[in-house]
C-alpha cells in the first residue's frame, strides 16, 4: 500500500499510489547491473577471460625451427576427422 | 437594526445591512428584512443534532482574511441525507458559503454569471467563470435539496421547506463550483471556491457547543422493533442503521430511529463493526458492511464493502473481492480522465445484496448502480454512475498482511486470497522491466563498442605450412581409405616422420627417470613451455606420464612397439633414449613472422583462413613471442571442411577460417610462430592475418545469454500473471507489454545461443571466434 505522502494535495484528489519495489525486482536490478558492469568492464578493457598466462621461452629454443612445440600442440592438437 | 419578530415579538437584530433573513431564536421562524418592514417566511425545523467543528460566531482565517460565522442552514438532499451550510462575512463585507458535508469542506463566493445555463447534466464539462477567468469544471451532481433548519442571520431569502435544484461541479484539482438553479422567477447563482481543511480554518469561539474534548464520538439508541441497543458510531452523517439483533432496516436521519422494513438476509462480515484500523490517513473504525454484487456475463459476483469513518477524515472504503483487498478513498468529480488504453478492466451492473451497520445515504437491498473499474496496479479507479449523480474512487491494492496488520486483532480473520485481483500488483513485471532496460542496456553497449573497435591489421601473410603424413607409400593395412587421421596407418610407421619423431619421444620417455644433467636443461626449456614444473622429479614423472598417454593415443595407428616390446629391445625403436631428442617438429610445419609491432591495451586477433581446404583438417599452435622479453602467449586454431555429393545432393560442412584471440599485451615487438598439422600430405597454403582492437561479440553473446534467461523466465511469469489479472475482465485483455517482454527475450535469447554455438564450432577446442 502506497504510503502516506507528506506534499499537500487538495482534498478528494488523493494521490496516485504507488508499489514498492518487490524484493525480485531489487534482486534483478543488482543481478542486470553485475552483467552490464561486467560485459562493459571487458569490452572496455579488451581483456579475455580464461587467456592463457605468459611463459618465458629462451631465445635459443624459440629461435629455432621445430626447436620447441607448444603445450597445444602436444596436449589437445588434435585434429580434424571426418 | 434592531427589530422584533413579526411571530412572536421577540427582539431580533440583523447585524449586518445586506443580510436578508434572521431567525428568530425564540420560535425559531425566518424573519425576512424588506425595505419596509420584516415579515415571516415561516418557521423552520429544529436543528438535526450533527457532530461538526463549526460553531455559530465562531471566526477563523481563510487565508490573511478573518471570518465570523453568523448564520447557518441544513438542507435535505433529494436522496435523505442532511448537510450544513454556514454563512461567514469576511471582513471587507464579502460573504462565503462554508459547507459541510460528509466530513468535507467547501468555501464558495458567489460569482457573476450573465451566460448561467439553465440545466446541465451529470459528466457536462463547463466552462465556469472563476477570478476573472474561466475554469473548466465537470458537473458531478444534478439533484435537489430543500431548506429545513436555520439560524442565525443569512445572506439570502430562505424559505423554509422551499426545494430549489442545484449542480455540483469540480475541477478535480480542489475548485469546488454549485450552480444554484433556483426557481424560475430567479436567475441561476453560481457559488464557486475550493474544498478546504477545517484545519486551515483556523477556528476560534463560537456560541455554543460542548468542549472539543466531550464532544459525543457515537450514539446509543434503541431498536423500535426490537429494543435492541444500536449505537451509531457517525451519529448525524447516517441516515440509515441497520439492527443486528433483528436485522431491521432504520432511518436515522431525524435524529430519531424509524423503521423502514425488515432485510430479507443477514449479513456476516468477516470484519466486525466497530473494529478500528490503521490505515494511510489515520485510525478509521468499521461502522457498515455492504455485500454487493457485479452483473459480468448474466452471473452476479458478490464482493464485500466495509464503510469505514473517522471525524475529520471523513468516509472510506475497505473492498474485499476473493480475498484480496483494497483500501478506496473518494476522488472529487472532474479528477479523473480516462486516457490510457488498456486501462478499463470491468464495466457492470452492481446491486446490493446485504447490509449492515449504518451508512451516510439511503442504502436498500437490491438497489443498482452502473460501475466501471479502471486498473493501474496497485491503483484502481471505480467510477458509479447513476441518473442523478457520478462518483469516482480511487482504490489501492492491500496484502492480506497489510490488512492484517492495520487492525492488529485476532478477531479479524483474514482469509487467503485466490486469483489475481485486477489491481494487483505483479512484482515480476517491475522485475521484467528492470532487466528490459537492462538488456536494451547491453545491446546499446554492444553497439558502441562494435562500433568504436578500431580493427587494425598489423600482419598479412600467406604461407605454406607441412605437418601432413607425407605420401602415402604402403597400402593400407587397415583403417579407412581417406580417412585424415586413422591415414597414418597406411603408410610405414618407420617412414612416416609423426611416426618416427613419436617413436623418439616415446624412446626418451623410456629414460625419464635416468636424465642427465644435461638433457634435464633441454627437458626444462621445453617443459617451461608447456606449463609443467621445471622440478626435475616432476619434470621425470610428467614426462613418462605425457609420452605414455601420447603413446596409447596413436599407438595403433603408428604401429610402435609396446612399452614392453621396446623394454625387450624387440620393438622397432632405436633404442631407450638416454640420448634422445625431444625437439622434433618438421621444419615446413614451422613458420615465423617477420617482427610486429604490436600496442599496448588492445587485443590481438590471429585469422586463419585456409581457403584450399577440402576435404581435410588442419590445426595449428600459435604462439605470440615478445622479442625483448620471450615470453610467449600462446594459442590455437583448427579448420575443417568436407564436401560431397549424396544421392545427387550437394553437401559440406565445416569452415575454412579460424580465429584465436588474445587479450592485451606488453607493447613491443613480437614474432608469430606457427606450427600446423593437417589431414594431407604436401604443404596447406594459410592466409594469416594479425589484427588488434576486433570487437568481441562472444562477450556480447554471453551477456545477452545471461541476462535473456532469467528475463525470459521472469516475462513468462508475469504474462501469465497478467493472463491471470486479465481472465476475470469484461471489456479488456492482457496489455501487449508483457508479451512484448517475451518476444524480445526470446529473440535475445535465441540471437546469443546461436552465436555461442558458432563460436564454439569454430573454436572446438580452444579460445578462438570473435
Amino acid at each position: 500500500m502506497a504510503a502516506a505522502t507528506t506534499e499537500p494535495r487538495p482534498p478528494d484528489r488523493p494521490a496516485v499510489p504507488r508499489s514498492k519495489r518487490p524484493v525480485i525486482a531489487t534482486i534483478m536490478i543488482v543481478f542486470s547491473t553485475v552483467v552490464v558492469a561486467g560485459y562493459s568492464g571487458l569490452a572496455f578493457s579488451q581483456r579475455e577471460l580464461g587467456e592463457p598466462d605468459r611463459e618465458e621461452v629462451p631465445k635459443s629454443v624459440r629461435a629455432s625451427p621445430g626447436g620447441y612445440r607448444s603445450y597445444h600442440f602436444w596436449h589437445s592438437g588434435y585434429h580434424g576427422g571426418k | 437594526m434592531r427589530t422584533t419578530c413579526p411571530n412572536c415579538g421577540a427582539p431580533i437584530e440583523f447585524r449586518y445591512d445586506d443580510s436578508f433573513v434572521r431567525v428568530c431564536a425564540s420560535c425559531n421562524h425566518a424573519v425576512l428584512r424588506t425595505d419596509r418592514s420584516v415579515e415571516s417566511l415561516g418557521k423552520v425545523a429544529d436543528l438535526v443534532p450533527i457532530e461538526s467543528p463549526l460553531q455559530l460566531f465562531a471566526s477563523g482565517h481563510h487565508g490573511n482574511v478573518g471570518f465570523l460565522l453568523v448564520g447557518m442552514a441544513q438542507i435535505r438532499h433529494e436522496a435523505g441525507g442532511i448537510w450544513q451550510e454556514w454563512y461567514a462575512k469576511l471582513d471587507g463585507g464579502l460573504w462565503g458559503w462554508l459547507a459541510e458535508a460528509q466530513g468535507r469542506y467547501y468555501l464558495t463566493f458567489e460569482e457573476p454569471w450573465l451566460a448561467a445555463p439553465a440545466d446541465v447534466a451529470v459528466g457536462q464539462r463547463i466552462d465556469v467563470p472563476y477570478r476573472g477567468t474561466t475554469r473548466p469544471m465537470t458537473v458531478g451532481e444534478v439533484t435537489s435539496a430543500t431548506y429545513v433548519g436555520a439560524r442565525g442571520e443569512l445572506p439570502f431569502k430562505l424559505v423554509p421547506n422551499e426545494t430549489f435544484r442545484y449542480a455540483d461541479l469540480s475541477d478535480g484539482q480542489g475548485t469546488f463550483a454549485t450552480i444554484d438553479f433556483g426557481d424560475a422567477e430567479t436567475p441561476p447563482k453560481l457559488y464557486v471556491g475550493q474544498q478546504v481543511n477545517v484545519a486551515d480554518l483556523h477556528l476560534i469561539g463560537g456560541e455554543v457547543g460542548p468542549p472539543a474534548g466531550d464532544q459525543i464520538k457515537s450514539q446509543r439508541l434503541a431498536c423500535p422493533s426490537c429494543n435492541g441497543p444500536i449505537e451509531l458510531r457517525a451519529p448525524g452523517e447516517s441516515l440509515r442503521a441497520v439492527c443486528g439483533y433483528c436485522n431491521t432496516l432504520l432511518d436515522t436521519s431525524s435524529g430519531a430511529l424509524a423503521i423502514l422494513g425488515k432485510l430479507k438476509t443477514k449479513a456476516s462480515p468477516r470484519i466486525p463493526l466497530g473494529k478500528v484500523g490503521t490505515f494511510s490517513e489515520g485510525k478509521l473504525t468499521v461502522i457498515g458492511f455492504v455485500q454487493r454484487s457485479a452483473l459480468v456475463e448474466s452471473d452476479w459476483w458478490p464482493f464485500d464493502e466495509y464503510l469505514l469513518y473517522a471525524p475529520g477524515v471523513g468516509f472510506r472504503w475497505l473492498v474485499e473481492s476473493d480475498g484480496h483487498w483494497s483500501y478506496v478513498q473518494p476522488i472529487a468529480t472532474g479528477a479523473v480522465e480516462i486516457t490510457g488504453k488498456g486501462v478499463r478492466y470491468e464495466q457492470a451492473s452492481l446491486r446490493v445484496d446485504q447490509v449492515f451497520g449504518e451508512f451516510y445515504w439511503q442504502v436498500k437491498e437490491g438497489e443498482t448502480v452502473e460501475g466501471a473499474d479502471f486498473i493501474a496496479p496497485p491503483a484502481m479507479i471505480s467510477r458509479e454512475t447513476s441518473a442523478t449523480e457520478e462518483n469516482d474512487s480511487l482504490s489501492t491494492y492491500m496484502t492480506v498482511r497489510e490488512v492484517e496488520h492495520a487492525f492488529e486483532d485476532p478477531q479479524v480473520l483474514i482469509g487467503a486470497p485466490s486469483g489475481i485481483a485486477p489491481n494487483q500488483p505483479d512484482a515480476w513485471k517491475a522485475a521484467a522491466a528492470v532487466m528490459s532496460l537492462a538488456f536494451m542496456a547491453l545491446i546499446v553497449l554492444g553497439l558502441v563498442f562494435a562500433m568504436g573497435a578500431r580493427d587494425e591489421q598489423k600482419y598479412f601473410k600467406s604461407v605454406s605450412l607441412g605437418g601432413g603424413p607425407g605420401p602415402a607409400t604402403t597400402p593400407a593395412t587397415s583403417g579407412t581409405p581417406g580417412d585424415p587421421l586413422t591415414g597414418l596407418a597406411f603408410v610405414d610407421p618407420d617412414k612416416v616422420p609423426e611416426c618416427i619423431e613419436f617413436k623418439k619421444v616415446y624412446d626418451a620417455s623410456l629414460g625419464c627417470d635416468k636424465l642427465a644433467e644435461a638433457q634435464h636443461e633441454a627437458y626444462k626449456a621445453v617443459y617451461d613451455a608447456t606449463f609443467i614444473s621445471s622440478d626435475r622429479d616432476v619434470l621425470t614423472a610428467g614426462c613418462k606420464t605425457s609420452t605414455d598417454m601420447m603413446h596409447q593415443a596413436i599407438d595403433s595407428l603408428c604401429k610402435l612397439p609396446t612399452h614392453e616390446e621396446l623394454a625387450a629391445g624387440s620393438g622397432s625403436g632405436s633404442g631407450t633414449g638416454s640420448d634422445a631428442e625431444v625437439s622434433t617438429a618438421p621444419a615446413d610445419s614451422v613458420f615465423f613472422s617477420d617482427p610486429i609491432q604490436i600496442d599496448a591495451g588492445r587485443n590481438i586477433q590471429l585469422a586463419f583462413e585456409a581457403n584450399t581446404l577440402s576435404n581435410d583438417w588442419v590445426y595449428i599452435a600459435a604462439d605470440l613471442v615478445d622479442e625483448a622479453t620471450g615470453t610467449v602467449v600462446t594459442g590455437e586454431a583448427s579448420m575443417e571442411f568436407y564436401s560431397g555429393v549424396d544421392d545427387g545432393e550437394s553437401w559440406s560442412e565445416g569452415t575454412r577460417e579460424s580465429k584465436t584471440v588474445f587479450g592485451p599485451q606488453p607493447e613491443g615487438t613480437y614474432v608469430l610462430r606457427l606450427e600446423a598439422q593437417h589431414g594431407s600430405a604436401g604443404l596447406m597454403p594459410i592466409n594469416v592475418t594479425v589484427k588488434q582492437g576486433v570487437f568481441r561479440g562472444r562477450w556480447l553473446a554471453w551477456a545477452m545469454l545471461a541476462l535473456g534467461v532469467p528475463l525470459f523466465f521472469v516475462g513468462l511469469v508475469s504474462y501469465f500473471h497478467e493472463k491471470k489479472r486479465w481472465e476475470n475482465s469484461n471489456t479488456g485483455k492482457a496489455p501487449v507489454t508483457p508479451v512484448a517482454l517475451m518476444i524480445l527475450a526470446f529473440v535475445g535469447v535465441f540471437i546469443a545461443i546461436g552465436y555461442i554455438l558458432k563460436a564454439l564450432a569454430e573454436s572446438s577446442s580452444g579460445s578462438s571466434d570473435d
